[in-house]
């Protein structure tokens, strides 16, 4: 996975911005500063321009980076309305049951477990969709693309701003038919795992185990408590009984985006 | 003894390119569109870097082998997918990649890669012409930023790149020889170290439109690190599905599972 570039309203969020913008939202400027230095950057509040692929801020607020809301119709703190899809081509034509059925799996579970609430529609409008590709990297087991929400409306009241800098319009989550297939030990609930894995990303959730991880704890999960730790795919998804749903601290970290 | 032939062979590399081969460059200019040092840098977020090894012992530990060379023009097709709904156009690419120096080579000795004059390199991309339509390059990577849109690789120039075993969908015979960048952005300027190397282009292989910011998703080495991190490197850290092990068996390194998501 994974994500980058500009951002028209964080690019031009220079200091004099960032400070009509905190006093308008009674967000201290001296509240945002102290995020960087939590954050790994070093850049000052000045370099806000310059941001990763997530479309975030290096700068700002790492601890709720990510795209956060996905479905701008959805109230903070509420129940966030989304919708996804399964690839007619690669999902339901008939071949890959067990993908169809893992993705539904993926999304159910997270919409139980966390304040989403996943529909799934067969229409465009979507805003996650599961497909598979087909990466010669056989070791690559599935990876998440976002479309990025390049002009956003600005903040409505009662969202997290810094989330929102980062949304996404929508996300293809996707399995690589090279890794896993629909036989041998690389499938069923393997594929699930991954899914669950790529589906998180999606809502915003980077790698927990990186040091420059960035959800709303700031420190790196145990393994037991997030799906989302990065390289050590082959131990968390190619086990007797692989993971296929958010665990703790994911369920809490989406709960902080959403 | 490694070492200092690497030593040497950079060190030649560097006089070549302060000496210039205009003609050289000229030509290969003509092919992949990269004497413009004006094409947009797009730096890599780090989701994208953190499927990358952060260290460069652990990208040596993700590659079966370590090979100097140079990527020959026009790469072929072998696969691709489209599913415009999702703003899916991606196409397989295999490239040519002609071996002058193998750094590191894990693979058992009958493997095809000892003794190759070429191997083969392949690679998921966009068709990002066909994505962007009239859109400029960094409108539509601002908008879809991904991994995939770095679709295509300098062809005028020596590289150093970290390999491990390819794979092709079912139903699509694979050269004996198909290897892929570790993590795609394992890619190095062979006189400089300065990586990662990969392009964005409409199709691959086709003239740049973009480059990966110097220094994103990669470690950065001198040749003397590197070469002391293949020297100390007694592991292959990877995870493949079992259809692709016996054509790629290593020699007794040791091994273990590894493998991540983007």
């Amino acid at each position: 996975m994974l994500l980058s570039t500009e951002h028209v309203t964080v690019q031009r969020m220079n200091g004099a911005r960032l400070a009509r913008y905190s006093q308008r939202k009674k967000f201290p400027v001296r509240a945002l500063t102290a995020l960087t230095v939590i954050g790994l950057s070093s850049k000052p509040l000045s370099d806000v321009g310059a941001h990763s692929m997530t479309q975030c801020p290096t700068s700002v607020a790492p601890t709720i980076r990510g795209p956060g809301w996905i479905n701008p119709a959805g109230p903070a703190g509420g129940n966030p309305n989304l919708t996804y899809r399964l690839s007619p081509n690669t999902i339901l034509n008939g071949a890959n049951d067990v993908a169809r059925d893992q993705a539904r799996n993926s999304m159910s579970r997270w919409s139980q477990l966390t304040d989403i609430n996943a529909t799934e529609i067969s229409t465009t409008g979507w805003h996650v969709y599961f497909t598979n590709m087909n990466d010669p990297d056989a070791s690559l087991a599935g990876r998440m693309d976002p479309v990025v929400d390049t002009n956003p409306t600005f903040p409505p009241p009662g969202t997290i701003p810094n989330a929102f800098w980062c949304r996404y319009s929508s996300a293809t989550v996707r399995w690589n038919t090279n890794h896993v297939d629909n036989a041998g030990d690389f499938a069923g609930n393997d594929k699930g795992c991954i899914f669950a894995h790529e589906t998180g990303h999606a809502f915003g959730l980077a790698h927990s185990n990186i040091a420059s991880h960035h959800d709303s704890s700031g420190t790196a999960h145990a393994a037991s408590a997030s799906i989302m730790r990065g390289n050590e795919h082959g131990l968390r998804c190619h086990v007797t009984t692989p993971p296929t749903a958010p665990r703790s601290a994911d369920v809490a970290d989406v709960n902080g985006l959403y | 003894m490694v070492k200092y032939r690497l030593l040497l062979t950079l060190a030649v590399l560097m006089m070549s390119a302060a000496c210039g081969d205009a003609s050289r460059t000229e030509n290969v200019a003509q092919d992949d569109g990269t004497e413009g040092d004006e094409i947009p840098a797009v730096p890599l977020g780090e989701l994208e870097e953190s499927s990358v090894p952060q260290s460069l012992d652990g990208l040596v530990a993700e590659a079966h082998a370590v090979v100097r060379g140079r990527f020959l023009p026009g790469p072929t097709e072998a696969g691709s997918q489209v599913e415009r709904t999702a703003g899916i156009d991606e196409v397989v690419s295999i490239w040519d990649f002609r071996v002058e120096e193998i750094l590191r080579n894990t693979y058992r000795s009958d493997f095809a890669l000892s003794g190759s004059e070429t191997i083969h390199v392949a690679s998921l991309g966009r068709r990002v012409g066909n994505l962007r339509s009239s859109e400029s390059f960094e409108a539509y990577a601002a908008a879809h930023p991904s991994a995939l849109n770095f679709n295509s690789y300098p062809t005028d120039r020596s590289v150093v790149i970290f390999v491990r075993p390819g794979l092709l969908a079912p139903g699509e015979e694979a050269p004996p020889d198909l290897q892929v960048v570790v993590g795609r952005f394992a890619c190095f300027d062979a006189a400089t170290l300065e990586g990662p190397c990969n392009l964005a282009a409409d199709l691959p292989g086709r003239p740049a439109i973009g480059k990966v910011q110097p220094g994103a998703a990669v470690p950065s080495f001198s040749a003397r690190e590197l070469t002391e991190a293949i020297q100390r490197s007694n592991i292959v850290v990877t995870m493949f599905p079992d259809r692709v092990s016996p054509q790629y068996a290593t020699a007794p390194l040791g091994s273990t599972g590894h493998g991540g998501e983007g």
